[in-house]
């Protein structure tokens, strides 16, 4: 669509936040920080979906209606997991994901 | 180079910075901030795809809403805005050795990998006369992805229902609260604290 922009061009920048996100998601030490490390790997993926239907199969809408519902469902995940770190913080006074050991008994 | 080309590669490169500044940044506060740059960019880089529905859709929920609950978040936490805690691990370096080679790992099967050769998908007969990408997605929604979009409600609706559980401090409290036998002394556990 846009001159001189492959699929490549979109493919090579979602795996570059892709990776990025994992790097958040690895090292951060506190859940909200995990949590946005999760949000750009999802926002990775819906971009390659949504170029994969921009650039190969324009006559269809499947990859727009899989980021529709990613959206969904990653918002759902956001809100079930800052509940979690809410409580989690009410328990324990901290959101460390390295001091949260409540299951381990 | 056209006006789109350079807007591709500008939104591009800020899209990476400011991902880069998510992970990294000391103040989380900030993070979200970065975060919400970052999102907003692929809202752009959906309008460049052509795809308006799901770039609206972007803004309105990401920008919109999870921006706004992991704010909410970070102010509810008092600890998280402080900067004088480390908010990475010791792993920072293997961390990014090894998500650099994912990096390389897939960059490498998607640059070798030979698109042309994918067949397109057939058109979708519920989009016959639909003009623009709004119209065509509504009638999408509710034609061809109807149970989906259905079902996708009924699990916003059960996680949220869940959320509110969850966050319940009545409900939340007596079950992490610890057994009455190991308060003996003085000590109210760690609610103590409120």
């Amino acid at each position: 669509m846009i001159p001189g922009i492959t699929l490549d061009h979109y493919l090579l920048l979602s795996a570059a936040l892709f990776s990025i996100g994992l790097f958040g998601v690895l090292t951060r030490r506190n859940a909200v920080g995990v949590l946005m490390g999760l949000e750009l790997m999802l926002n990775a993926v819906n971009l390659n979906l949504v170029a994969f239907n921009g650039l190969l199969h324009r006559s269809a809408l499947g990859g727009q209606m899989l980021t529709l519902f990613t959206i969904t469902i990653a918002a759902a995940e956001a809100t079930v997991g800052l509940a979690l770190v809410v409580s989690l913080f009410r328990a324990r006074r901290s959101v460390r994901v390295d001091e949260a050991d409540l299951l381990k008994g | 180079m056209s006006f789109l080309t350079i807007l591709f590669y500008v939104v591009s490169a800020l899209m990476v910075f400011t991902a880069v500044r998510t992970v990294t940044a000391v103040h989380v506060f900030r993070s979200a901030l970065y975060l919400a740059v970052t999102l907003s960019l692929v809202a752009v880089q959906y309008l460049l795809l052509g795809a308006e529905f799901v770039a609206v859709v972007q803004l309105l929920v990401y920008v919109g809403a999870v921006i706004v609950l992991i704010i909410f978040a970070v102010m509810l936490t008092a600890q998280l805005g402080d900067e004088r805690i480390s908010q990475t691990n010791r792993l920072a370096l293997p961390a990014a050795l090894g998500c650099g080679a994912v990096f390389y790992a897939l960059g490498h099967a998607l640059v070798a990998t030979d698109w042309s050769k994918v067949t397109p998908a057939p058109a979708d007969p519920a989009l016959q006369g639909a003009s623009g990408n709004l119209q065509a997605v509504g009638l999408s929604l509710l034609s061809t992805y109807i149970y989906p979009f259905e079902m996708v409600g009924l699990i916003l609706f059960t996680a949220l229902v869940g959320a509110v559980l969850i966050a319940r401090k009545d409900l939340a409290e007596p079950a992490l609260r610890p057994r009455p036998e190991a308060l003996e002394g003085p000590s109210k556990g760690p609610e103590g604290a409120e």
